[in-house]
C-alpha cells in the first residue's frame, strides 16, 4: 500500500508539473499575442522568454530525468524494503515455531526427568505430546527389559483400552518397521480399514498418523504413534522428532537410574541381610565364649579336684600303711595267740589221749569214744592252728631260713616213705623220677621244702580217685630245679585256679567239705616258695588232674624271694556260634533240668516251672547235671555257675560239645555280671541273681518261645559262595537257620528232601538254571506253593520280568551293600507274621466275596477291560478282584501305554484310568483317548486320590465317564462297572 | 488390619462353605499371620477379604497360594540329605523300582534336591519322584525348574555341606539370573496338586518326605497326614520329616522304626 | 529388691507368659536371667535369640544343668507349662496356639531373622493380651520393637535393657524410641526383677 501510494504521488507530482508547465506556457503564447504592439521592445523580451522557455524546459527535463531516477531509487529502496520486511516476517514467524517446539520439549522435560519410573515417564509424555501437537489420540510403547526386539504398550493418550495392542515386534508392521528403520512415518490420508490392521490405534480412525521412533544413539528405546484429524504440518513434524530425542534420552535415564536403585536396593538388602548373619554369628560365638568360660571353669575345679585326689590319695596311701602295719600286728597278734591256743591245746590232746587210753579202765566204751573224739577234733583243731600260725609268720616275716645243701634223693625217698601206704591203700600208681642233669643236691631249707612238697603230694593224693596216678618229678628248667606234683585228679577249672592259692578263699568251699584239710595248704606252700625264691606254678584241666610245679633257684638268692609269683596262664576262650536248637517233638509236657547247687533257689525255680506247665529236673551238682541232660534229654536247661564238682561253665562247654545235648537251650544263671558279654552268643538267656520275679517270669516266657516254636529255616539259593556264607552268617546270627543251595539243582533237592522251610531266598542268576524258571517250578508244586520267596539279585530287569516274578514272589530284593538287612526285614516279616497273610485285603475295602455273590450271568463275566496304574499293589489287589469274574485284565503303567495297549486291542469293553502316573498322567490320557472317534463311547472310569470337587470336575472335563476315590471301595466299584458295561 | 482369632474362625466356615476347602486342622497361629500377611498384600481389611472370597471367583486361587507358606530350600539341613545318602539309599538300591514321594513340595527345591542324591547314588534311573503341593501355583513354579541364581549361592553352601563328590553347578545351567535345572534331573519327575487333608493314596512308595508340613496342623490333622504317609509306604518304605516333627508323640509310632533321630527318619515296620 | 510401681505390679500379677528378645551382645545377660528365674514361676518363658541353624548349639542342654526352671527346645504343639523356659529353634519361627500350645513355622524370615522376636512376640500377644510380658536385651537390628509394640497395645508389659548398658544398644533402643516400653531396667536390675518374679502371684 505504501509503496504504492509513493509511486502514484510521483505519477501525479509529475502529471501535474507537466500540466503547470504547458499552462504557463500557453498563458505567456497568449501574453506575446497581446503585446505584439510593442513589437520591438517585445522582440528582446521574446528572446528572453525563449531562452527562459528553453531554460524551464531544461529545468523542466532535469526535473523529470531527476525526478525519474529519484522514483527508481525509491522504487529499488521500496523493493529492498518490502524484501526485507519479507524476510523479517519469516524470521519471526520461524522463531515462532521455534518457540512453540521450545515449549512443547520443555514441558516434556519437566514431566519426564527426575526419578520418574518409565511407566510415569511414559503416561506423561505422550499426554503432553499429544496436547502440544493437538493431537486426537496417542500410544506409547517402550523397549521391553527382557527382549530387545519387543517395544510393550506403556501409555496411551485418548486412546480406548480394547483398542490397544500390547506389544510390538521390531519390523513387523508399519510401528516396527519405523523403529527398524529408526525413521519418523508420516501416514497421510490414511484409507479406512488399513489402519486397523497396521496400526496400534486401532478402531479410532483419524485421518493422518505420524509414527516417531524414539531413538538415542542409534538405539531405538520406544516409539509413539500419534493420529491427527488435520494435515500435519512441518512444525509437528520436527516437534515430534525432536520430542522423541527427548523421550529417548529420558527413557535411557530412567532405565539407568530404576537400573541403579534397583542396585542401590539389592546392596542395601544384602548389607542388612550380612548383617542378620553377623549377628547370627555373634550370637553363636557368644555362645561359644560362654561356653569356653564354663570350660575354664570346669578345667579349675578339675585342678580343685586333682588337688583332692591327690590328698585323698595320700591319705589311702597312709592308710594302706596303716593296713599294712596292722597286718603286720595282725599277724604278730595271730603268732603269738596261736602260741597261747596251742599251749593249752595240748593239755586238752594229751588228757584226751590219756583217757582214751584208759589205762585205769574206769571209762565204758562209749566214754572212751567221747575221749577219741575230743582227741581227734583237737588234732584237727591243731592242725589249723599251726597252718594259720605258720602262714601268720610267712605273711609278718618271723620266718627264718636255715638254708643248707640238701640231697635230692633223701628228699626223694621221704617222700615215697610218706605217701607209699597212701598210694596203696587207694591203689594210686605213685611214681617218682628225677631227670637227667638235675643235680644231686641244692642249696635250700630243707624243713620247707619237704612241706611244700608234702602239702603238694598229699593234695594230689586227696583228689585223685582210686585207680589213678600220682608222680613227683624232678627236671631242670632254665636255672631252676623243678619239682612237678602231677595227679590224675578231678582237675582245676580256670577260674577257681587263680583262687586257690589264695588264704580262706579257696575256691569251692565244696571242696574242703568233701576232701578234709584246712585248705591253707596251698597258701603257705606258695608263701614258703617264694621265701625260698622260687614259685609255684599251676597247670590243671577238669577232671583231668592237675600238675603243680615248684621251681626253686639252683642257688638261693635271696632277693629274688619278694619278685616271684605264680604265673598262671588263661587260655583264650573261642565261641562258635551256633543257631537256637530246633524242638522237633512238641506233645507232651516240656522238661526242664535245673542245675542248681542251692536247693532253696532250686526249689523256688522248679516250683515256678511247674507252674507254667513244665516237668522239672533238679541236679544239685555240676556233673551230675552233665549226666541227667545227657542220658534225659530235657527241652531245656536253667544253669547255675558256681556249681559243685563241675562249675557251670563246664558243664554249658560239654553240654554244647557234645551233639547229644548241644541242642538244648540254656539259660544261664550267675551273680557274676563280667562274664556276661562272653557268654551271650552262647545261651539262650542269661539271667543274674539275685533274681525277682519279673526276671524269672521273663527267663520262662523266652524258654516257652523258644521251646513253643521250632526254629525257623531259611533255604537260600545263591550261587556265589562268598555271599551266600555272608548272608547265612547274618541270618544265622539272628536267630534263624539257613540251609544253603548253590545250584537251581541243589534248591529243587533241598526242596525235596522233606525238609520244611518257612522261606526261599532266591538268587535269580543260577548256573543250571534260571532263577525264573527254578521260581516257576517251585511254585508249580502245591507242596511248595505257600513258602514265600523272597528275590535277591543284581541283574537289571525289564518292567516285564518284574511284573511275571513278582505274581509269584512276595518281594524283590537289588543287592546292595544293605541288602542282606533287607532281606532279613523281609524273611522276619514272613516268620511272624502269623495269621496275615494277605496283605493286599488291607488296602481294600470290603472284599467279602460271600457279601457280593457272584452270579453267573454277570455282566461282567468275560469282558474286557484296561487296568492303568503305574502302583503294582493297585493293579495286583484290583486284579484279584476281577478274576472271579473272568475277565480279562490289561494293563498299562502310565497314559502312553494306556493309548498303546487300546490301539491294539479294540475289544477292550472299559477302562480304569489312574490319574497321578509319570509320563502321561490321567487327564491327558483321558484326553487323547477321546480325541480318537473310535474311543469316543468307551467308558472311563477314573480313579483318583483327589477328593475336591473340582479336581472331579477336572476328571470329568477331561473326558470321563464316571471317577471312584482312592482307596478304592471295590464293591463301588463292580457296581460302577456293571452300570457302564450294561 | 489387626484380626483376632474369631477372625479365623470366620474365615475358616466361610471357606468350608463356600468352596469346600477344610482349613479347619490349620494351625491357627500359622493361618493367623498368613492372612495378615494377605491382607497387607492386597491392602483390604477383613470385610474386603470376606467380599473378595465370596464374590470374586479367581480370589479363592489367590487366596490359597498365600495362606501355605511356600518356602523351601535345596539341601536344607545338609545333615539330613547325608543320611538320606548313606543311610538310606543303600537300602533303597535293594527295590527294583524306587517310587520318591515329596509331599508338601512347594516350589520343588527339595525334590530337584532327592533327585541329584539319587542320581550321584546311581539310583535316578530307576527312582520316580512325585512332588505335591495342595497350591497350584507353586506346582507350576516347581515344573519350570528354574531357581533364582542369587540363591543358588546358599544352596550351594548347604550342598556342600553333606560332603557330596560332586558340584551343585554341574546340575544347572544359568541363564541371566536364573538357574536352569538339566533336562537329565527332571524327566523321572512328576508335579501334581494333591491335598493332604481330603486327597487320598495315590501310589505305593519307598520314600517319603514330607518335611515342615505338620507343623502347620493341629495335632489331629497331623495325625490323619501321618496315617495317609504311613499308608502311602511299602513295608520298609522310609518316612522322612522336618527336623522338628517327630512321631514321639504319634499312635502310629509302633509301625516304624527310628532310623534317624535327630532328623526324625523312620521305616515302616508294620 | 526392685522397688515397683503398683502399675507394674499389677501386670506383672496378672502374667501368663514371658518373652525374652535376645540377640548379639545380650547371650551372657540372657542366661543370668534364666538362672535368676526362680523355680517357683507361675508361667512359661519363651526365649527368641537369633541364632543359626548352621552353627551346632547345644545351648538348651547346658542351661538346663544351671538353672532352676527348666529349658527345652520348643517342639511343635508342645503345651507351654510353668517354670519351663522354651527356646525358638534356629530356622524355625515359635508361635503360640489359642490353646496355648507351641507351634514351629518356617515362614519367610522377618528381619532377615528367623526365629524373629516380632513374630513371637506378636503370637504370644495375640493368645495372652494383657498377660503378656517380654523382656527385651542388646541386638543389632531392630527386630522386637514391633513385637514389643503389640504387646503394649495388647495391655501387656514391656521392658527393656537400658540401652546405655546394653553391649549393642540397637535393638532396645529401637522399642524404646517405637514408645512401647513401660519399663527400662540396667543389667542388675534385670537380675534381680528376675529373681523376684515368682512374688506376684496374685491371679485374678
Amino acid at each position: 500500500m505504501k509503496r504504492l501510494t509513493f509511486r502514484a504521488h510521483i505519477y501525479i507530482g509529475f502529471s501535474l508539473l507537466i500540466a503547470i508547465l504547458l499552462i504557463s506556457l500557453s498563458y505567456l503564447l497568449l501574453l506575446f499575442k497581446q503585446l505584439d504592439i510593442v513589437h520591438t521592445t517585445l522582440t528582446s523580451i521574446r528572446t528572453t522568454f525563449l531562452v527562459s522557455a528553453v531554460l524551464v524546459f531544461a529545468l523542466v527535463v532535469w526535473l523529470l530525468f531527476y525526478i525519474t531516477k529519484t522514483f527508481e531509487h525509491y522504487k529499488k529502496i521500496a523493493l529492498h524494503t518490502r524484501k526485507a520486511n519479507r524476510d523479517l516476517s519469516r524470521l519471526s514467524r520461524e522463531k515462532e515455531d521455534d518457540n512453540w517446539i521450545l515449549n512443547g520439549l520443555a514441558g516434556l522435560d519437566d514431566h519426564t526427568r527426575g526419578g520418574r519410573s518409565e511407566k510415569e515417564i511414559a503416561i506423561n509424555a505422550i499426554r503432553i505430546v499429544c496436547q502440544h501437537v493437538q493431537a486426537k489420540v496417542g500410544m506409547i510403547y517402550l523397549r521391553s527389559a527382557s527382549s530387545s526386539d519387543v517395544y510393550v504398550h506403556a501409555g496411551s493418550y485418548a486412546v480406548e483400552t480394547p483398542d490397544i495392542q500390547p506389544k510390538i515386534i521390531t519390523g513387523q508392521g508399519l510401528i516396527g518397521e519405523s523403529i527398524s528403520a529408526k525413521k519418523q512415518f508420516v501416514l497421510p490420508d490414511i484409507p479406512e480399514n488399513y489402519l486397523t490392521v497396521t496400526s496400534s490405534l486401532g478402531h479410532t480412525q483419524p485421518r493422518n498418523i505420524v509414527i516417531q521412533p524414539l531413538v538415542y544413539e542409534e538405539e531405538v528405546l520406544g516409539v509413539m504413534e500419534i493420529g491427527f484429524f488435520r494435515e500435519v504440518d512441518k512444525k509437528t513434524l520436527r516437534f515430534l522428532d525432536r520430542a522423541g530425542i527427548t523421550l529417548a534420552v529420558a527413557s535411557k535415564v530412567s532405565y539407568a537410574h530404576a537400573a541403579l536403585t534397583h542396585l542401590y536396593e539389592e546392596t542395601q538388602q544384602q548389607a542388612e541381610e550380612l548383617e542378620a548373619q553377623q549377628e547370627e554369628l555373634r550370637v553363636n560365638q557368644e555362645e561359644l565364649k560362654h561356653t569356653n568360660l564354663e570350660l575354664e571353669e570346669k578345667a579349675h575345679l578339675l585342678e580343685e579336684h586333682n588337688v583332692s585326689l591327690e590328698l585323698a590319695r595320700q591319705s589311702f596311701a597312709m592308710k594302706v600303711d596303716e593296713l599294712e602295719q596292722s597286718g603286720k600286728y595282725k599277724s604278730e597278734f595271730m603268732a603269738n595267740i596261736s602260741h597261747e591256743l596251742r599251749t593249752p591245746l595240748n593239755s586238752i590232746l594229751i588228757l584226751a589221749k590219756l583217757l582214751e587210753d584208759n589205762k585205769n579202765g574206769n571209762l565204758n566204751a562209749e566214754q572212751v569214744k567221747y575221749a577219741s573224739v575230743i582227741h581227734n577234733a583237737g588234732s584237727d583243731l591243731l592242725g589249723l592252728i599251726n597252718d594259720i600260725l605258720d602262714l601268720s609268720k610267712i605273711e609278718s616275716g618271723n620266718v627264718e631260713l636255715l638254708m643248707e645243701s640238701i640231697a635230692l634223693s633223701s628228699i626223694a625217698e621221704d617222700m615215697l616213705d610218706l605217701f607209699g601206704s597212701v598210694a596203696d591203700s587207694k591203689s594210686i600208681d605213685f611214681r617218682i623220677s628225677v631227670d637227667e642233669g638235675v643235680p644231686a643236691a641244692i642249696t635250700s631249707d630243707e624243713q620247707r621244702l619237704r612241706q611244700i612238697l608234702r602239702n603238694l603230694l598229699s593234695n594230689a593224693f586227696k583228689f585223685t580217685k582210686e585207680e589213678g596216678r600220682v608222680e613227683l618229678r624232678f627236671t631242670l628248667a632254665d636255672q631252676a630245679l623243678a619239682i612237678a606234683v602231677s595227679d590224675t585228679g578231678v582237675g582245676i577249672s580256670d577260674e577257681k585256679q587263680q583262687l586257690i592259692f589264695e588264704a580262706f578263699k579257696q575256691a569251692d568251699g565244696s571242696t574242703s567239705r568233701q576232701f578234709g584239710g584246712t585248705g591253707l595248704g596251698l597258701s603257705i606252700s606258695k608263701e614258703l616258695a617264694a621265701l625260698l625264691g622260687g614259685h609255684i606254678q599251676l597247670e590243671s584241666e577238669l577232671g583231668r588232674g592237675s600238675t603243680f610245679t615248684l621251681f626253686l633257684p639252683l642257688r638261693h638268692d635271696p632277693q629274688m624271694a619278694d619278685t616271684a609269683g605264680p604265673a598262671l596262664a588263661q587260655a583264650p576262650k573261642t565261641m562258635a556260634v551256633t543257631p537256637r536248637p530246633s524242638v522237633t517233638d512238641t506233645t507232651g509236657p516240656k522238661r526242664l533240668l535245673i542245675i542248681e547247687d542251692d536247693a532253696f533257689f532250686a526249689d523256688i525255680l522248679a516250683t515256678y516251672a511247674k507252674e507254667r506247665g513244665f516237668e522239672t529236673l533238679v541236679a544239685n551238682q555240676g556233673d551230675t547235671g552233665l549226666k541227667m541232660a545227657a542220658d534225659l534229654r530235657p527241652d531245656a536247661i536253667i544253669l547255675d555257675i558256681m556249681l559243685p564238682v563241675m562249675d557251670g561253665w563246664t558243664v554249658l562247654k560239654k553240654l554244647k560239645s557234645n551233639p547229644a545235648t548241644q541242642n538244648i537251650p540254656v539259660h544261664l544263671m550267675s551273680a557274676d555280671h563280667r562274664k556276661r558279654i562272653d557268654i551271650e552268643a552262647d545261651t539262650v538267656g542269661f539271667l543274674e541273681k539275685p533274681v525277682n520275679k519279673k526276671s524269672l517270669d521273663e527267663v520262662f516266657i523266652h524258654l516257652h518261645q523258644i521251646i513253643a516254636t521250632p526254629l525257623k529255616k531259611v533255604l537260600v539259593v545263591e550261587d556265589h559262595e562268598i555271599q551266600s556264607d555272608n548272608l547265612k552268617d547274618f541270618l544265622l546270627n539272628s536267630g534263624v537257620d539257613v540251609t544253603q543251595a548253590f545250584t537251581g539243582r541243589e534248591a529243587l533237592d533241598s526242596l525235596e528232601s522233606g525238609e520244611h522251610y518257612d522261606c526261599i531266598v532266591l538268587d535269580l542268576d543260577l548256573p543250571d538254571i534260571s532263577g525264573i524258571d527254578l521260581l516257576d517250578t517251585i511254585k508249580s508244586k502245591p507242596q511248595h506253593g505257600d513258602i514265600p520267596v523272597i528275590i535277591n539279585t543284581a541283574m537289571e530287569l525289564t518292567s516285564e520280568m518284574t511284573s511275571h516274578i513278582l505274581e509269584h514272589a512276595k518281594t524283590m530284593v537289588l543287592k546292595s551293600d544293605k541288602s542282606n538287612t533287607r532281606i532279613l526285614d523281609e524273611v522276619h516279616l514272613f516268620i511272624n507274621r502269623l495269621n496275615d497273610d494277605n496283605p493286599t485285603a488291607d488296602r481294600l475295602q470290603s472284599v467279602h466275596p460271600g457279601s457280593n455273590p457272584i452270579q453267573m450271568d454277570d455282566v461282567l463275566t468275560g469282558k474286557r477291560i484296561l487296568l492303568v496304574d503305574d502302583d503294582m499293589r493297585n493293579i495286583f489287589s484290583l486284579n484279584m478282584v476281577f478274576a472271579p469274574y473272568e475277565m480279562a485284565v490289561d494293563t498299562a503303567n502310565n497314559g502312553r501305554e494306556a493309548l498303546e495297549v487300546l490301539q491294539s486291542n479294540p475289544d477292550i469293553a472299559l477302562v480304569l484310568m489312574d490319574i497321578m502316573m509319570p509320563e502321561m498322567d490321567g487327564y491327558e490320557a483321558i484326553a487323547e483317548i477321546r480325541a480318537n472317534k473310535k474311543f469316543s463311547e468307551l467308558p472311563i472310569i477314573a480313579i483318583t486320590a483327589k477328593a475336591m470337587p473340582d479336581d472331579r470336575q477336572r476328571v470329568l472335563d477331561a473326558g470321563a465317564n464316571d471317577y471312584i476315590a482312592k482307596p478304592v471301595d471295590i464293591k463301588k466299584l463292580l457296581s460302577l462297572i456293571r452300570v457302564w458295561l450294561s | 488390619m489387626a484380626i483376632s482369632f474369631g477372625h479365623i474362625e470366620e474365615l475358616i466356615a466361610l471357606v468350608d462353605n463356600v468352596y469346600s476347602f477344610d482349613l479347619g486342622g490349620y494351625s491357627r497361629a500359622s493361618l493367623k499371620r498368613r492372612v495378615s500377611r494377605i491382607l497387607t498384600i492386597y491392602d483390604i481389611d477383613f470385610a474386603g477379604l470376606k467380599y473378595n472370597l465370596v464374590n470374586s471367583p479367581g480370589f479363592f486361587n489367590k487366596f490359597l497360594i498365600e495362606i501355605t507358606v511356600n518356602v523351601t530350600e535345596m539341601f536344607r539341613d545338609p545333615p539330613f540329605y547325608k543320611s538320606v545318602r548313606e543311610e538310606i539309599c543303600p537300602y533303597l538300591a535293594t527295590f527294583p523300582h524306587i517310587k520318591v514321594w515329596s509331599a508338601g513340595c512347594a516350589t520343588g527345591e527339595e525334590v530337584y534336591s532327592l533327585a541329584i542324591v539319587l542320581s550321584e547314588q546311581g539310583l535316578y534311573n530307576r527312582s520316580f519322584i512325585y512332588g505335591t503341593d495342595i497350591n497350584t501355583a507353586v506346582i507350576e513354579r516347581a515344573k519350570q525348574g528354574v531357581i533364582d541364581l542369587r540363591k543358588m549361592k546358599t544352596y550351594s553352601d548347604n550342598y556342600l555341606q553333606t560332603e557330596p563328590n560332586s558340584s551343585l553347578s554341574g546340575y544347572y545351567t544359568a541363564k541371566y539370573d536364573a538357574a536352569v535345572i538339566r533336562h537329565e534331573l527332571r524327566k523321572n519327575i512328576l508335579f501334581s496338586t494333591h491335598n493332604l487333608i481330603s486327597d487320598g493314596v495315590f501310589n505305593e512308595f519307598q520314600l517319603i518326605t514330607c518335611r515342615n508340613v505338620l507343623i502347620y496342623f493341629d495335632t489331629a490333622f497331623q495325625y490323619k497326614i501321618t496315617e495317609l504317609l504311613h499308608a502311602s509306604l511299602t513295608l520298609f518304605g522310609f518316612l522322612c520329616l522336618g527336623a522338628k516333627e517327630t512321631l514321639a508323640s504319634n499312635d502310629l509310632k509302633n509301625k516304624f522304626r527310628i532310623i534317624n533321630k535327630t532328623y526324625n527318619i523312620y521305616q515302616k515296620i508294620a | 529388691m526392685l522397688e515397683l510401681s503398683t502399675h507394674i505390679v499389677y501386670k506383672l500379677q496378672r502374667t501368663g507368659v514371658l518373652v525374652l528378645g535376645c540377640s548379639a551382645g545380650g547371650f551372657e545377660l540372657l542366661t543370668h536371667i534364666l538362672q535368676a528365674l526362680p523355680p517357683t514361676l507361675p508361667y512359661g518363658v519363651l526365649a527368641v535369640i537369633h541364632r543359626n541353624a548352621r552353627y551346632e548349639t547345644h545351648l538348651e542342654k547346658k542351661l538346663a544343668d544351671k538353672c532352676a526352671i527348666g529349658i527345652k527346645a520348643a517342639a511343635d504343639k508342645e503345651p507351654i507349662e510353668s517354670a519351663t523356659a522354651y527356646f525358638a529353634p534356629a530356622g524355625y519361627h515359635l508361635l503360640v496356639e489359642p490353646n496355648r500350645s507351641l507351634s514351629l513355622d518356617v515362614s519367610e524370615p522377618v528381619h532377615f531373622c528367623r526365629p524373629s522376636i516380632d513374630v513371637t512376640m506378636q503370637s504370644a500377644a495375640d493368645v495372652y493380651g494383657p498377660a503378656t510380658a517380654a523382656i527385651l536385651l542388646s541386638g543389632a537390628n531392630k527386630d522386637g520393637a514391633m513385637g514389643m509394640m503389640s504387646i503394649h497395645r495388647a495391655g501387656g508389659l514391656c521392658i527393656a535393657q537400658d540401652p546405655r548398658y546394653a553391649e549393642i544398644d540397637t535393638m532396645p533402643a529401637a522399642a524404646v524410641a517405637l514408645g512401647g516400653v513401660h519399663l527400662i531396667l540396667r543389667n542388675d536390675e534385670l537380675i534381680i526383677f528376675s529373681k523376684q518374679l515368682s512374688n506376684y502371684t496374685f491371679r485374678n
